[in-house]
């Protein structure tokens, strides 16, 4: 998973660019999977949301469509199957108000979770983001 | 043909707005236009060119903003989150862009636009609210009155935190000339009195949010290319200080060159300079940095004033530089605070502490007397004094009413020998480099475009560096012209300079970005003939509206009063200097003596047309 020290993070978005291009081959931060939400003028600060791959994901508990799942590696998958399990674009965006850490997306009704492909952080500029193993981090650690 | 990336001109006339904005149209950029003019700056310059005749006020609904950026744009490059503000100027009637960071620029190419030309008036306050493909007007008279940054934080509250706003404050809704356009908390399209233009419009501010994708040539191609100057950057250790301090190292270099503005540029050493350099930003005002859109560098720096509870993106050099030596102020704090005055209010940080510095000076001298600035002790270094004057000039209060014209109509009103301490040029006021020592950087900012601008040509820091040659006139204008024409390149890609200037970023990168981006086969000497095309062309555009040699001045005090310290100390730039270099930077242009473009010149560049509404021959 993707670990963010957001105390570092100066609002660049270049890894939210990142995200897009490798997983869309486009430019635009509205498809990807991580992002950057400024808080100022108070506190004064730039606050990084990326899924923390949580031990009992409440994303994928709240799908009303089965359309979310978690492997063994940590990592959280949207299911696209012949079963209709897929992601059918319910009003709520329920994953996105599950998620603790305001990292579960939405564009044009399809929901984006982080692949963990580590694109977003060969572009920072101030190491904000590391790439770990979900064990070294604790859910209460990464949320601010 | 439409070529990738190019977005689109979005064409908007206020006056007839029924709310939704139906007759708003979608102008495709075809590729010959683009490859013509490449962009942001580019696009704006020929565009005003041919719709806003000469003679237009600029404050009538006849005159158009045109909100411009680059090709280059909201893509994964360094520094790409440039967007120009073009129109014709309310200070003097010429040639007025000014470009701003930050994610606004950014966020219209999100939204498929790469112009919005915006025309005529709205009959009432409103704001221009674009998402995605729906335009539309909302009325805006609760907003109206109110602080810039105030405006863009209720904005959000009402429209929703992912658009990206700029606003005017009271001093855009009050046509003050140096009024500026604000967004992102704090970064500002600042100068040549772009928010006047807004206001004139009705339009107290722009909000935008766009969804949609970036298509490129060779999206492969930019991210290496990026990744490959991410990695080199990494290695450079002024990315360090860059990120630590932003433009403020400025100060101690500046300081020791004896190029500071202080006091009215009456001296080019400042002795309290230690309390307000880069340590002391770092150390005492600053809470946390921010980059534009895309860019490693993070030079702003978000500040808190302590004593005042106000918090603002900055300072940087050159409001230190004016709103504090300029004024004799020694206080970082006071400087934030006065910073966030200005950002507030919507006035240029450049132009009101050049025009407090003057006041000051004039009331030092004893040319004006307390009761005619409303009874403000204007002494050097007094902070309150400063808030005071920034606070009527904004609001057009009491002498406010006269300082909100600019430096140079103060000096015609106040006359009694302050013309020659006025720092000006075409009315725009001088920013913080003191250029009695340095020739090439009096030449740049006498034959800005815009006026006594220092990012047309940044070219005193060449000359710095050449130790003794400093002083000599020798190579100083072929300096300023080729500076004058990378300069333009950058806000017609819609790119920030600074990656090229400070961590020297190689100039061949660009010609790679544009073609990985369009599929063309451009050279940096393309680039480069475009942007003297640009330079040119709104030349041209002063030409038409009566501007010449005698336009390319500067001040007296430049002229005639040597440096009485520092390093520079008895040095001055001589009238005989001055004209000699003027004919000669003419004569390498291909201008005739009075600075107008040659037929020959504009030929060479494909703008016969303009040669002919110009005349020249």
């Amino acid at each position: 998973m993707i670990k963010a020290d957001s105390k570092l993070c100066v609002g660049c978005r270049a890894c939210e660019l990142a995200c897009s291009i490798e997983n869309f081959s486009v430019h635009n931060p509205k498809k990807s999977r991580i992002r950057i939400e400024e808080q100022f003028p108070n506190p004064g600060r730039y606050v990084v949301h990326v899924c923390q791959q949580c031990m009992k994901p409440k994303c994928v508990a709240a799908c009303p469509y089965g359309a979310l799942t978690q492997e063994k590696t940590g990592r959280i998958v949207l299911i696209d199957d012949d079963d209709g399990k897929t992601c059918l674009k319910c009003e709520k965006k329920q994953c996105t108000l599950a998620c603790p850490y305001g990292a579960a997306f939405y564009y044009k009704g399809t929901a984006l979770v982080c692949t963990d492909c580590g694109a977003c952080l060969k572009v920072c500029p101030r190491g904000v983001l590391t790439q770990v193993k979900r064990a070294v981090v604790s859910a209460v650690e990464v949320k601010e | 043909m439409v070529v990738l990336p190019y977005g689109k001109i979005l064409r908007i006339d206020l006056s007839r707005s029924d709310d939704t904005l139906s007759h708003s149209t979608y102008e495709p950029i075809h590729e010959e236009f683009a490859k013509k003019y490449l962009g942001g700056r580019g696009f704006g310059a020929r565009i005003l060119f041919d719709e806003v005749p000469a003679k237009t006020d600029p404050l009538s609904p006849e005159n158009k903003l045109i909100i411009a950026t680059g090709p280059l744009n909201g893509l994964l490059i360094p520094g790409a989150g440039k967007a120009s503000f073009i129109t014709k100027s309310p200070a003097n009637g010429g040639w007025a862009d000014s470009s701003i960071g930050g994610h606004f620029g950014t966020e219209m190419r999100y939204a498929g636009i790469d112009v919005i030309i915006l025309e005529h008036a709205a009959r009432k306050p409103s704001v221009l609210v674009i998402d995605d493909e729906k335009v539309k007007l909302i009325d805006g008279s609760k907003y109206w009155g109110k602080g810039s940054l105030e405006t863009e934080l209720e904005l959000k509250k009402d429209l929703g935190h992912d658009f990206r706003i700029v606003t005017i404050g009271p001093a855009g809704e009050k046509f003050v000339t140096f009024s500026c356009i604000t967004g992102d908390y704090g970064r500002n399209a600042g100068r040549c009195g772009v928010g006047a233009v807004m206001g004139s419009k009705n339009l107290k501010a722009i909000a935008i949010r766009g969804s949609k994708d970036i298509k490129v040539h060779d999206a492969k191609k930019v991210r290496a290319l990026t990744e490959e100057i991410i990695a080199m950057f990494l290695k450079n250790p002024n990315l360090k200080v860059w990120q630590n301090y932003g433009t403020m190292t400025t100060v101690p270099w500046a300081q020791a060159a004896g190029c500071m503005s202080v006091r009215n540029f009456s001296t080019g050493i400042f002795e309290h300079a230690d309390s307000i350099d880069e340590k002391s930003m770092r150390e005492q005002v600053a809470i946390a940095d921010r980059s534009c859109f895309g860019c490693p560098m993070s030079c702003g720096k978000f500040s808190e004033s302590k004593k005042h509870g106000t918090r603002i993106e900055g300072p940087e050099y050159e409001t230190t530089a004016l709103l504090g030596a300029n004024c004799g102020i020694s206080s970082m704090d006071d400087i934030v605070h006065a910073n966030y005055l200005c950002d507030e209010l919507g006035i240029d940080t450049i132009s009101a502490g050049n025009i407090v510095g003057f006041v000051m000076e004039c009331f030092e001298k004893g040319i004006i007397t307390k009761e005619e600035i409303d009874g403000i002790e204007a002494n050097f270094g007094n902070s309150e004094a400063a808030f005071e004057l920034i606070r009527k000039m904004a609001l057009k209060e009491g002498v406010g009413e006269l300082l909100s014209k600019g430096v140079r109509a103060v000096a015609a009103k106040w006359g009694k020998g302050s013309e020659k301490f006025a720092m000006q040029v075409k009315n725009l006021e001088w920013s913080g480099y003191e250029s009695r020592g340095a020739p090439g950087m009096a030449l740049s900012y006498g034959t800005a475009d815009v006026g006594a601008h220092h990012n047309r040509a940044w070219v005193i820091a060449y000359e710095i560096a050449q130790g003794d040659k400093r002083y000599s006139p020798e190579g100083k204008a072929e300096k300023v012209i080729e500076l004058q024409h990378i300069r333009p390149m950058f806000d017609q890609l819609g790119c920030c300079r600074l990656q090229w200037v400070e961590l020297g970023l190689d100039l061949n990168y660009y010609p790679k970005f544009v073609n990985a981006v369009t599929g063309w086969d451009f050279t940096l000497a393309d680039l480069l003939k475009s942007s003297e095309r640009i330079y040119n062309l709104t030349r041209a555009f002063n030409v038409r509206e009566g501007f010449g040699r005698k336009d390319d001045y500067v001040p007296e005090r430049v002229l005639t009063e040597p440096l009485t310290e520092g390093p520079a100390k008895g040095h001055f730039v001589s009238r005989e200097v001055y004209e000699k270099l003027l004919d000669h930077y003419y004569e390498l242009r291909g201008w005739d003596k009075n600075g107008v473009p040659t037929l020959k010149k504009l030929e060479e560049l494909g703008l016969a047309d303009v040669a002919k509404k110009i005349g020249a021959e």
